[in-house]
């Protein structure tokens, strides 16, 4: 489902302008896995997903992602593809405040390119009704509880069933109770719908939820390698 | 989830910018509509008037004064002239039909104008009602009553009224001489809605009776001063093409003025109307200019405020494309939303105000007729307002994605 091959990026930081090389030499996870990212914040866990979803170009190297060549793609092609193959979830969910939990869903739905709108708004019933939340969809987000939010997220990111599900710090503002209920519901539905999960955390209490886990740290790297670039 | 509903959720989610920018498009426009509004039909009911004779013939003075008083009561009398001139002219043979007019009395500032029944030929010839109700006068002291007077003193048939001396409220009331209503003319949109029209006769008994009554022993002179004049004759020629010359033929011969209504009211529009409208037309895109200005800064904040948003649409799978689409769709809602609602206001306030400037003015706007210029300031205005979103959504196309949603 996916590899990275000998990928790397070149990021300026915002404070210090100190150049930073985030580098990957080989990255594989085959499909129906379910993957964590671990490591500390600022290692470039949130890098690898941004690449991986086309939001972010590399400077080199191959990214494979359902058998399309990501790295290759120019920006609408990169939009596109990511609406089709790719549900993403946020660590602060992202909802939009001003539309309804339907509506969220019905945004992914629109922008996922594969759904005639009748079929939008079943898919959609029938996920809010799996998360829990059927009677809930005309509520705005902000009317929800973190707990609830995370689950509208989740069923946003599966409304077009995609192949690969990526997963950013997924229960971080969740507290123990509702980061358990949301990673059971986030395996149960990636479970239904044949999906590949890779999933960043720095949250070592739920490494032991998934098939495999992948250290990040070292992925980025000092600013004196990165001169020799 | 239509790029519309998308759209139209975010401007519902601002009600208050959206509100106030949608309100500024509209008065801009709403300016600029009633103001072309205004001026068009200014003109069209000023010429179609003056456009009824040929020549007038008054007091020597002001022919632009002469025009706006006889033909729409807009200025006062320039004096009177004898009744000899009427004679001399009614012999002439170019003259086709000639009508006098006697004014310088009011009801309530309604002027009174005495006249014949002549006075009324062109509009029937043209096949014009002339009636509402009741008959048109036939002896001294019966009046016929405009439409407009009829509505705003409730005057019923029968009803007897008192005029007053003088062009304005305030002068003696002609108490011993009541006009008894046997008319009510039929709406014209005109001056002739605001006025009231008697036989030229009751305007010579009336003040020959007063002045009879004021110089006692010079009665005779004074009756006979009375009878002798008019204020202006209503001249149709045989040939238009004629006018000049019989008007310079009267300008020389006689002891009054003759002027073409048709040339000063042009001269009016050219001089005086045109300069106006374009003074407000300008004023009027000034303020769609700062309605349009209006639109990019509520949408260049609103960019700003939802960078988040928009990256989490592109995270979702939106191109730079669709959100290009959309904010220049909420610019395109914001602008046609002012333009309809300002069309709405400024055809509204016309409306709402025709009773009153065709009671002071004689006018009588068709206040929902639209021309092809009002189209093209509304389409110009739209599309300004669509110019106003292009900014914001290249600010929106050129989003960083990852970064926004990793800072915001």
């Amino acid at each position: 489902m996916i590899l990275c091959q000998d990928v790397d990026k070149v990021f300026i930081t915002r404070n210090t302008r100190t150049p930073l090389r985030w580098t990957v030499q080989s990255l594989t996870v085959a499909r129906g896995e379910r993957v964590l990212v671990a490591g500390p914040s600022g290692c470039g866990k949130t890098t690898l997903l941004n690449l991986l979803a086309g939001l972010l170009h590399p400077d080199r190297g191959q990214i494979v992602v359902d058998g399309e060549r990501v790295d290759e793609m120019d920006t609408a092609e990169a939009d596109l593809f990511r609406g089709y193959h790719i549900g993403l979830i946020f660590q602060s969910f992202q909802l939009l405040a001003p539309l309804t939990v339907l509506d969220n869903l019905l945004l992914g739905a629109r922008y996922g390119r594969k759904w005639t709108t009748a079929e939008a708004h079943a898919k959609a019933h029938a996920l809010l009704d799996r998360v829990g939340l059927g009677t809930r969809t005309l509520h705005r987000p902000g009317e929800l509880s973190l707990g609830e939010q995370q689950r509208v997220a989740i069923a946003r990111a599966l409304i077009n069933e995609p192949p690969l599900l990526l997963a950013d710090e997924p229960t971080a503002s969740l507290d123990t109770a509702n980061a358990a209920n949301v990673l059971d519901l986030l395996f149960d539905l990636c479970a239904e719908h044949g999906t590949t999960m890779l999933a960043v955390s720095h949250d070592p209490t739920i490494r032991d939820r998934f098939d495999r886990v992948l250290d990040a740290a070292g992925w980025m790297r000092n600013p004196a390698e990165v001169a020799h670039v | 989830m239509s790029d519309l509903k998308l759209a139209l959720i975010y401007l519902r989610a601002r009600l208050l910018i959206t509100v106030l920018t949608v309100v500024s498009v509209a008065l801009g426009l709403a300016l600029a509509t009633s103001v072309l509004l205004l001026a068009r039909e200014t003109q069209q009911t000023l010429m179609a008037e003056s456009g009824n004779w040929n020549v007038l013939v008054g007091a020597k003075g002001s022919p632009l004064q002469l025009t706006l008083n006889v033909l729409y009561y807009l200025d006062q009398p320039t004096g009177n002239i004898d009744v000899g001139v009427w004679k001399t002219l009614a012999a002439d043979k170019a003259v086709q039909r000639i009508v006098p007019v006697n004014m310088g009395d009011n009801y309530f500032g309604t002027p009174i104008v005495g006249t014949t029944t002549e006075y009324f030929a062109p509009r029937a010839e043209a096949g014009e009602r002339l009636l509402d109700r009741g008959v048109m006068f036939d002896k001294p002291f019966q009046a016929v009553i405009g439409a407009e007077i009829a509505r705003r003193f409730d005057i019923p048939l029968g009803k007897q009224i008192v005029g007053s001396h003088g062009w304005s409220v305030g002068g003696e009331a002609h108490t011993a001489f009541p006009y008894t209503v046997v008319g009510i003319l039929a709406p014209t949109g005109t001056s002739q809605d605001r006025a009231i029209y008697t036989d030229y006769h009751s305007v010579w008994k009336l003040h020959e009776h007063e002045a009879v009554e004021e110089e006692g022993a010079k009665a005779p002179e004074a009756r006979h001063r009375a009878e002798g004049m008019v204020t202006a004759l209503l001249i149709q020629l045989h040939q238009a093409g004629r006018a000049y010359r019989f008007v310079d033929e009267v300008n020389r011969s006689q002891s009054a003025m003759a002027a073409i209504p048709v040339d000063q009211i042009s001269a009016l529009g050219m001089n005086f109307i045109a300069p106006l409208q374009k003074l407000l037309l300008g004023v009027a895109y000034l303020v769609v200019l700062v309605a349009g200005l209006s639109i990019l800064i509520s949408l260049y904040l609103t960019i700003y405020q939802r960078r988040r948003d928009i990256a989490v649409l592109r995270a979702l799978g939106a191109t730079q494309g669709d959100v290009f689409r959309l904010i220049t769709l909420e610019a395109a809602l914001l602008a046609g939303i002012g333009v309809v609602g300002g069309w709405l206001l400024g055809h509204g306030a016309v409306a709402a105000s025709s009773a009153w400037t065709l009671l002071h003015y004689g006018v009588a706007p068709h206040a929902w007729r639209t021309d092809g210029s009002e189209v093209v300031i509304a389409v110009s205005v739209w599309v300004l307002g669509i110019l106003a979103g292009i900014l914001p959504a290249v600010m929106a196309y050129r989003l960083p994605v990852a970064e926004t949603l990793i800072t915001e």
